[in-house]
């Protein structure tokens, strides 16, 4: 016993010396923050805007003008691969991240790829500029629009949807090549029921993006090279049973056309890889907090969700709001953003911290079983009530699927500890999403 | 999806959820009762005349509970105990504080529950009080305890003192207030009178005086004819035990296995570990608890007086962890608001064998747990252990195995316990080869 005590010891004082060891050697992605507002204000986003929001913006244009952003990640990181951009709406302050690029890579030591999410609504020439460069350092450029099918005015603004697609015919027309352009749709409850009670609706969603890209094909002469059009779930959401019923006939209809949801891949997965679950549990969850992190000013987040989070006056701001418009707004009344701040956004800095950290992630990854078993619980304890189907009383075999599913397939640890206080707790509203016939609903398609 | 109407259903859930598990149980009689979830823990304040080295209350006690005026305190005392006798409910209450007998206000809530249950249909069968005994110095704290405990008796609801006293030689971890002989004697003559039990904490300073000290209990217990057996001992699971502390422990631990069989003898060891729970340190590892861990989170709901609100347990009662509220209409409890369905399920519902680290570790079916409040406090994660203290309930186990296996105890014991404990002890014997 007491040499293990004096290798973990030592380990430990390895690891505090040892500056290139501040994150774990897993952790190649980087998520960072390059904007402070957005134009937008859609119905889903999670980021409450206030007025506050601009004082950010300027504060984080200066850090990405001065250059210490790059400064800041390189005295973190050991290794960065894969860079993504995050905030509000990254067109913002897009071309300055464009003009530090040359630098930002020669420093890193080259980067495999560059990832970000767009309204599309905002002058998309800087893309085109990022785009060459990225060609230049032979680096893979990831972008996506966020824009939800038929949907994306309800949603997001209205004229939404003539700005995508103005904006995209900008872009293609320019001298640069694009390929493989993703298109990243989320819907709401309110959206899925539509599609549950109408095929029709699923059929129009899909179409959307078919005219949108027709009309740039026929405003540039070039077709649009593009990824799946699948949306993926506003989440957690506040489900009800009601919505889980919705969900369940939103899967089937999905099914009945031909068409997979974004979590028929997760489940095959989880299927395929069942031998691994336990020895290698971190193959299924999220990467935030494994081996992507959020960092913002010198501070280490799980990923982007708690980015602004840690700003005092961001959060007085908010609840200064006459009405809470935003979904999760209530959150932040619950004392739950200061144990957040306390111990979940880590100055990258202070390594005991940092060990800390890490201890509690490795235990959010590595280990499952806590996660799946408060999620059976939960489970049966709805079904008890009348807000799940009761077979998750009865069936034991597929309640156990049922946890490990919602444990694999929607892994957020930050939404975990937003909404349950507990980094291993799945929220009940997704509890309840699946539980009222869309897990078999699922199973059905694999 | 309406926010209105999840916020219905959460409540359903979670109200279904207090009814099934806890309230109904409180309307069992002691008979009835499992055993489990049969408790409710009522919380004044967290004051306390002590600066105890290991406790959480100094560092943390501001986070953990609402400061309120006595008349507020009093005013939910009641409306709390109205919906009790309302509705036939007769939890084990226990009154837990900083130091709840240096406060007034306590007295007047102890006077309250015997108001309240003189002529209630159902009775709490006790109430509990752990304390620091200090009020021993006071001569008309003594007299009003006494005159409490007596009418306690007479009204059906024994009033239980448990002793928070570390000991002579441990005193120095309990400042400022320091016992004189006299003072022990008194304290003693009173524990005697009312069968009050003793609770003293094991720490990692001082635990090189224990075996003195343990000494020490039993020739006051002998002084003033209270039962041997008298006493809970449990080790304080704080991150801060250093590997000689540890090992003391241990040496504490056969000294006490050694002791325990003169008293009782080899052929009644086992019959006093699991029947007579053995000063708890002995036999915890070896029975079972029918729960998912060992302490009283699972099985207590812990409610602050101030303003009504429940938590997971008084250590982890920070506003980030809240479970809910008793909802009061028109001054009146008319039934509880659930604020987090999610912890409320998920930590009566865990079990310690799924936390992460204990899933995977060889004696996860011998160790009692930690602290789940001083994991927060050390982690920031109430499920991540703390690895000083694995170390510690490490070598806790394996000395009281290497001990029972010299006595030749060992071998009969296993016959008792069921094979996934076996198992595991024959691994720490292999250890010992």
């Amino acid at each position: 016993m007491q040499t293990n005590h004096i290798i973990q010891t030592l380990m430990v004082l390895i690891m505090v010396l040892t500056d290139n060891m501040k994150l774990n050697k897993n952790a190649t992605a980087c998520e960072i923050l390059n904007t402070g507002w957005c134009p937008l204000n859609c119905s889903y986003c999670y980021i409450p805007k206030t007025e506050y929001n601009k004082e950010m913006h300027k504060e984080i244009i200066e850090r990405i003008e001065t250059g210490k952003w790059i400064d800041e990640l390189e005295e973190t990181y050991d290794n960065i691969d894969y860079l993504s951009i995050w905030g509000t709406e990254p067109l913002l302050t897009l071309d300055d991240i464009v003009e530090q690029f040359d630098e930002a890579i020669e420093r890193f030591g080259g980067l495999e790829q560059f990832k970000f999410s767009t309204s599309l609504c905002l002058d998309p020439m800087p893309i085109a500029d990022l785009k060459k460069k990225c060609d230049e350092h032979n680096v893979k450029l990831d972008w996506q629009i966020s824009a939800d099918g038929h949907y994306t005015d309800e949603n997001r603004m209205e004229g939404a949807t003539e700005k995508i697609k103005k904006n995209l015919t900008k872009l293609i027309s320019s001298d640069v090549e694009f390929e493989n352009i993703g298109w990243k749709g989320t819907i709401t409850a309110d959206n899925f029921r539509k599609m549950a009670e109408d095929k029709e609706e699923i059929e129009k969603y899909m179409q959307w993006y078919e005219d949108v890209e027709n009309y740039v094909e026929e405003h540039t002469g070039k077709k649009i090279d593009s990824r799946s059009k699948i949306p993926t779930l506003m989440v957690p959401g506040k489900y009800t049973s009601e919505d889980g019923k919705y969900f369940a006939d939103y899967i089937k209809n999905m099914e009945e056309l031909g068409y997979e949801t974004a979590y028929t891949n997760r489940l095959k997965k989880t299927l395929s890889y069942l031998d691994e679950v336990e020895s290698k549990s971190r193959m299924f969850t999220c990467s935030g907090g494994d081996s992507d992190f959020g960092f913002d000013n010198k501070n280490i987040h799980i990923c982007h969700r708690t980015f602004y989070l840690d700003r005092e006056e961001y959060q007085e701001s908010i609840r200064k709001q006459e009405k809470y418009e935003n979904w999760d707004v209530s959150l932040l009344d619950k004392g739950i953003l200061d144990m957040i701040n306390d111990s979940y956004i880590v100055d990258a800095d202070d390594d005991e911290e940092m060990i800390r950290y890490q201890y509690v992630l490795r235990n959010y990854h590595d280990h499952l079983g806590l996660s799946i078993s408060q999620t059976e619980a939960m489970v049966m304890e709805l079904a008890d009530c009348g807000q799940a189907d009761k077979i998750y009383l009865e069936d034991e075999e597929l309640r156990n699927a049922f946890a490990l599913f919602v444990h694999t397939a929607q892994s957020c640890p930050m939404e975990n500890l937003l909404n349950t206080s507990v980094i291993h707790f799945q929220p009940v509203s997704i509890v309840r999403l699946w539980s009222n016939g869309a897990f078999q609903e699922l199973l059905k398609t694999v | 999806m309406s926010v209105e109407e999840f916020e219905k259903e959460n409540q359903e859930l979670g109200r279904n959820f207090m009814e099934r598990l806890y309230f109904s149980e409180w309307e069992k009689s002691t008979e009835e009762s499992s055993g489990n979830r049969n408790s409710l823990e009522i919380q004044p304040t967290y004051n306390c005349n002590l600066n105890c080295k290991y406790c959480y209350v100094d560092r943390y006690g501001e986070d953990l509970f609402e400061e309120a005026s006595d008349e507020k305190v009093l005013e939910n005392t009641e409306a709390l105990l109205d919906w009790l006798i309302e509705n036939n409910y007769n939890p084990r209450m226990e009154i837990f504080s900083g130091e709840p007998l240096i406060q007034p206000v306590v007295y007047d809530i102890l006077d309250m529950i015997l108001d309240k249950f003189e002529d209630a249909e159902s009775k709490p069968p006790q109430v509990v009080i752990p304390t620091n005994f200090t009020w021993i110095k006071m001569e008309d704290k003594v007299e009003r305890l006494d005159e409490i405990m007596e009418r306690g008796r007479k009204v059906g609801i024994e009033i239980g003192l448990s002793a928070s006293i570390d000991g002579k030689y441990c005193a120095e971890n309990r400042p400022p207030v320091m016992f004189d002989e006299d003072d022990y004697d008194r304290l003693f003559e009173f524990a005697r009178k009312w069968r009050c039990g003793f609770h003293p904490m094991i720490y990692s300073e001082e635990i090189e005086h224990w075996k003195d000290n343990w000494d020490w209990f039993q020739e006051m217990f002998d002084k003033y004819n209270i039962p041997f057996s008298n006493i809970y001992l449990l080790e304080v699971r704080n991150k801060e035990w250093s590997t000689e502390q540890i090992k003391q422990f241990g040496e504490f631990l056969e000294y006490l296995i050694e002791w325990t069989i003169d008293e009782v003898g080899k052929d009644n060891y086992w019959n006093f570990v699991l029947e007579n729970n053995a000063f708890n340190i002995l036999s915890n590892s070896f029975g079972t608890v029918g729960r998912g861990i060992g302490c009283s989170i699972q099985s207590c709901v812990m409610v602050r007086l101030p303003d009504l609100k429940f938590g997971p347990c008084h250590r982890l009662s920070y506003d980030e962890f809240i479970l809910g509220q008793f909802r009061k209409d028109n001054g009146k409890v008319s039934g509880v608001d659930i604020k987090n369905p999610d912890l409320l399920i998920g930590h009566t519902a865990f079990d310690n064998n799924y936390i992460p680290q204990c899933d995977t570790c060889r004696i996860n079916q011998l160790c009692s747990g930690q602290c789940l409040g001083s994991q927060y406090e050390e982690t920031g994660d109430m499920f991540s252990p703390i690895p000083s203290v694995c170390r510690m309930e490490f070598y806790k186990i394996y000395s009281m195995i290497k001990k029972l296996k010299e006595e030749g105890l060992l071998e009969e014991g296993k016959k008792f316990m069921n094979d996934r404990k076996v198992v595991q002890i024959e691994f720490l014997e292999s250890e010992m080869e």
